[in-house]
């Protein structure tokens, strides 16, 4: 008998908060993480009686260029919808979403050769946040409402994926795309970011997608992601082995065990109730915002670009995912033109001192490097850096004099952090030469 | 002070700016004798909910004369479903009746800024869901013309309170018609204006695709004049329109033949004789003064504005309502009354996936054929001239067993509601048994101008704001 062969059908549903400084539809500041508990919040967001949702346009915008950097059709013209539910974090007993009208849809998102399709990209908010406490000895489900109302954006693609690889290749790509044109800080430890697999198998031959699926919630890491949907693949095709029927569950992971376990059985059909959203005109979108949004380049492309431009390609790929703003890129290739820098050497210079730039403007980074190309050669502020460094990084002098070279250069680089661009060779040799004299000394004490 | 002196005060702002300026009265002693009123009017039709202080009362009007605000303390009520800052708010429902807010409705907020100063929080019916006050969760509001009669609503006590003499005017909010047949049956003009006028922040919701925030009063000029104070854009309500240009009532030169259409199958058996009967004098009086054409409107889809409004109104009403969950406010949902119970059911199902399409979506279309005809008919015509209401008021408890009945009063009413255009009611006379009757103009969108015109007109030939009842 030959083993049946199985396919795993994964679909993805991301949820973003937009970094936008106010919430969807009040003025209260949208930051909520290690805030106080219960203080941007006002009558809008607290879903107080007579209380009415104003949309923020900056919101809308940058959901629109999410759409338009998934590459999807857009609705020119949509609008909220109330999603009815009931749960103490939602004051209003309906979360305003996108439901008939998504802003985008029927996108997609290349990585190399693969265009996998998005199926929507809309606009909602941010429910409040529970946390469940033993307050005086008692059981209390708290609620902060900090986060009721932070705009959010979700995107959903088609069951595209087969493996737990290809989506978190996907899932890295996006997060990437999102921060460099700055719409999302997609911090998966903020809640910035949040990720849902759907995962089923089907058999190979099967052309028709399984008549279930089980939902992987609650996941905070790429890494977790990818053990999750293993886990599950191998679990449901185990149960198809046997024969037996895999219910619709919405499931968690526990990374300690390393398995999937079930949170709640999913009712067949939740009945939402969706109803227009009456205190929200239909949103028109700007035409200047469709023009102005209509040939933004996704990531992927814009490195294609700024290797055109005379960026070695291995420097620029490794940079690209550090300093992952294109604003900031935008304003170092202005600085580059204008001062008519080499951007090779530039690029190589950039790598060298990766860490030491991260949130830094461009315009300083540009300064430091002019200033670099003359070496320091002051041997009076050799000697007396030199001297400090030795102090201050007693753990790297230790293991020089265990025998590690490797500290030399470690202690080169904190040099150079100080004082800018020095000739390597001479000043290792001069580190060398500090470092025996002080062995010498120390052996002579002994 | 004497009723008489207090009436004469809130019959019109010029007479209270007159006094007021040449200090012809005292301001505490008249905020004293007007809660005294208020307080005696309570043990007879139980109009209000909250009467404020008079001491605060005093202060507000102190406050407002000495720095010459607008409206110059001008003394006004508010129906309970505006949210006042530190003023408890209820909805007249038992669900918030503990209610304090921290925040204020932008119309109080407006009204605060202008001088204006409230003076007491009226009752209707629960959530504004009636026409008759007698869905309050509290106690039913009676007419101040008859006591055995309902004062309309759903904002009867607002009504009330006007047409004693009580508030110079009432903010009140008219969802299918709940200004204009109230003040229809306490003898008073009901000005709804267009839809997306007046900012609606901090009015509890009820249908908020109909709701509409507008006045209860006396005189047109005032009430015009009060509309241009307060209506306008705000940054908390997204469905206010944001160019809108003062509305100036049409002088009499500009009534000059006009037109304006009827709907000739309304003046039936369906309709009480005398409303019919006055609605022909009006008819003759502007034909006769201002040589205005009346003409035969047919707006098929109109009959079907109450259907259509029973689906929507609950529909938007079980949303609105789901907030009050029994998590907040300190009352479980044990304490919903009964029409909104009857609401909240109605609305869900009419939004339950499967009957969704048949009922909802149905409606949301029948809802834009209403507002083509309406919109068809102002191609024709520059206004309508309809009944506000098939009957004079009602006998108390006459209608409350019997939903139909009670919704079939708003008939005239709800259809400009679900095309979002202006009517306003207004007084024509008595009926036979010595109750307000009580005509609707109704115009295209933002025509407040043409309609306050025609009702100026009117009113000036019979002088309707002089009349008052014999109480409190």
């Amino acid at each position: 008998m030959t083993k049946i062969k199985y396919q795993p059908v994964i679909g993805l549903e991301i949820h973003v908060e937009l970094n936008t400084k106010a919430k969807m539809f009040c003025h209260c500041l949208a930051s909520h993480f290690q805030a106080k508990p219960n203080q941007n919040v006002c009558p809008v967001c607290l879903g107080l009686p007579g209380a009415m949702p104003y949309p923020n346009k900056l919101a809308l915008y940058k959901t629109l260029v999410i759409a338009r950097l998934l590459n999807c059709q857009i609705n020119p013209a949509s609008s909220f919808e109330r999603k009815h539910y009931f749960y103490p974090d939602l004051p209003k007993g309906y979360q305003l979403t996108q439901y008939i009208k998504p802003l985008g849809y029927n996108g997609y998102l290349q990585i190399e050769d693969i265009k996998y399709p998005i199926r929507r990209v809309h606009q909602e908010e941010d429910t409040a946040k529970l946390k469940h406490q033993i307050v005086n000895g008692q059981k209390l489900s708290l609620v902060d409402f900090n986060r009721s109302g932070v705009p959010l954006v979700e995107i959903v693609t088609e069951p595209a994926f087969s493996s737990a690889r290809q989506a978190v290749v996907f899932l890295k790509t996006l997060q990437k795309l999102l921060r460099f044109h700055q719409v999302s800080d997609c911090d998966m430890e903020k809640g910035s970011m949040r990720l849902e697999a759907n995962v089923s198998v089907k058999k190979a031959s099967d052309a028709k997608l399984p008549d279930y699926k089980v939902e992987l919630k609650n996941i905070n890491s790429f890494k977790f992601t990818a053990e999750a949907i293993d886990y599950e693949i191998k679990r449901q095709i185990k149960l198809l082995e046997k024969s037996k029927a895999i219910p619709q569950q919405t499931r968690g992971y526990d990374p300690k065990l390393k398995r999937t376990f079930p949170q709640r059985q999913k009712e067949e059909a939740h009945d939402y109730k969706y109803l227009l959203e009456p205190d929200i005109p239909p949103i028109h979108l700007p035409k200047s915002w469709l023009e102005e949004t209509k040939n933004l380049t996704p990531a992927n492309q814009l490195l294609q670009e700024w290797i055109n431009k005379g960026w070695p390609e291995s420097v620029v790929k490794i940079l690209f995912t550090h300093f992952d703003h294109l604003s900031w890129w935008r304003k170092l290739e202005e600085q580059i033109i204008k001062k008519q820098i080499d951007r090779k050497k530039l690029g190589h210079f950039l790598l060298k001192n990766k860490s030491r730039y991260y949130l830094k403007p461009a315009s300083q980074l540009v300064q430091d490097f002019l200033a670099g190309q003359h070496v320091v050669d002051d041997s009076k502020l050799l000697t007396q850096t030199i001297d400090q460094i030795i102090k201050d990084n007693p753990q790297a002098v230790e293991d020089f004099l265990a025998g590690k070279q490797q500290a030399l250069y470690f202690l080169l680089g904190r040099l150079r952090y100080k004082i800018g661009n020095v000739d390597a060779p001479k000043v290792i040799k001069m580190i060398k030469d500090r470092l025996t004299k002080l062995k010498t000394s120390s052996n002579s004490l002994t | 002070m004497k009723i008489k002196d207090i009436r004469h005060l809130t019959q019109s702002f010029a007479n209270w700016q007159k006094a007021v300026k040449s200090n012809q009265f005292d301001l505490s002693e008249f905020s004293r004798s007007l809660v005294d009123y208020m307080h005696q009017a309570q043990t007879k039709t139980q109009s209000y909910i909250t009467i404020l202080p008079p001491a605060e009362i005093n202060k507000k009007l102190q406050a407002a004369v000495k720095s010459n605000k607008p409206l110059l303390g001008w003394p006004f009520s508010m129906k309970d479903i505006f949210i006042t800052k530190g003023i408890k708010t209820t909805a007249s429902s038992k669900i918030l009746q503990d209610f304090v807010p921290n925040y204020d409705s932008t119309i109080h907020q407006r009204l605060s800024r202008l001088g204006g100063t409230l003076t007491a929080k009226t009752n209707s019916d629960a959530w504004g869901f009636g026409a008759s006050t007698e869905n309050s969760d509290f106690y039913s509001s009676k007419n101040p013309y008859d006591t055995n009669k309902v004062p309309g609503g759903s904002s009867g006590g607002s009504a009330a309170s006007v047409a004693m003499g009580l508030s110079a005017f009432d903010i009140a909010e008219d969802t299918g018609g709940s200004i204009r047949q109230p003040a229809a049956f306490c003898g008073l003009i009901g000005f709804k204006p267009t839809y997306g006028s007046i900012s609606r922040y901090g009015a509890i919701a009820f249908s908020s695709s109909l709701d509409t925030v507008g006045l209860i009063g006396r005189d047109i000029k005032d009430i015009v004049w009060l509309f241009n104070q307060v209506k306008g854009p705000d940054q908390k309500d997204a469905t206010v329109y944001p160019d809108q240009k003062p509305t100036k009532i049409y002088p009499a030169s500009r009534l000059k033949a006009k037109k304006i259409g009827y709907i000739p199958g309304f003046l039936d058996e369906n309709v009480q004789p005398d409303i019919i009967s006055h609605f022909h004098k009006v008819k003759d009086f502007y034909t006769n003064n201002f040589n205005i054409e009346f003409v035969e409107i047919n707006m098929p889809h109109f009959d079907y504005g109450l259907a259509v409004y029973y689906i929507l109104a609950p529909a938007e009403a079980s949303s609105n309502l789901a907030r009050y969950d029994g998590l907040r406010y300190g009352r479980s949902r044990d304490q919903f009354g009964h029409e909104a119970i009857r609401r909240i059911l109605l609305g869900n199902f009419a939004l339950a996936s499967g009957y969704y399409d048949a009922y909802y979506l149905k409606a949301l279309k029948v809802r834009r054929l209403i507002y083509q005809d309406f919109i068809q008919a102002f191609k024709k015509v520059d206004a309508l001239l309809l009944p506000a209401t098939p009957t004079t008021a009602f006998d108390l408890g006459e209608k409350s067993q019997d939903p139909l009945q009670m919704y079939l009063n708003d008939i005239f009413t709800i259809p400009p509601s679900l095309a979002g255009v202006p009517g306003i009611s207004f007084p024509t006379g008595f009926d036979s048994q010595g109750l307000p009757v009580s005509l609707q103009l109704v115009g295209p969108h933002f025509s407040e101008g043409l309609l306050a015109g025609l009702i100026l007109a009117w009113q000036q030939s019979i002088k309707p704001y002089l009349n008052y009842p014999n109480l409190p």
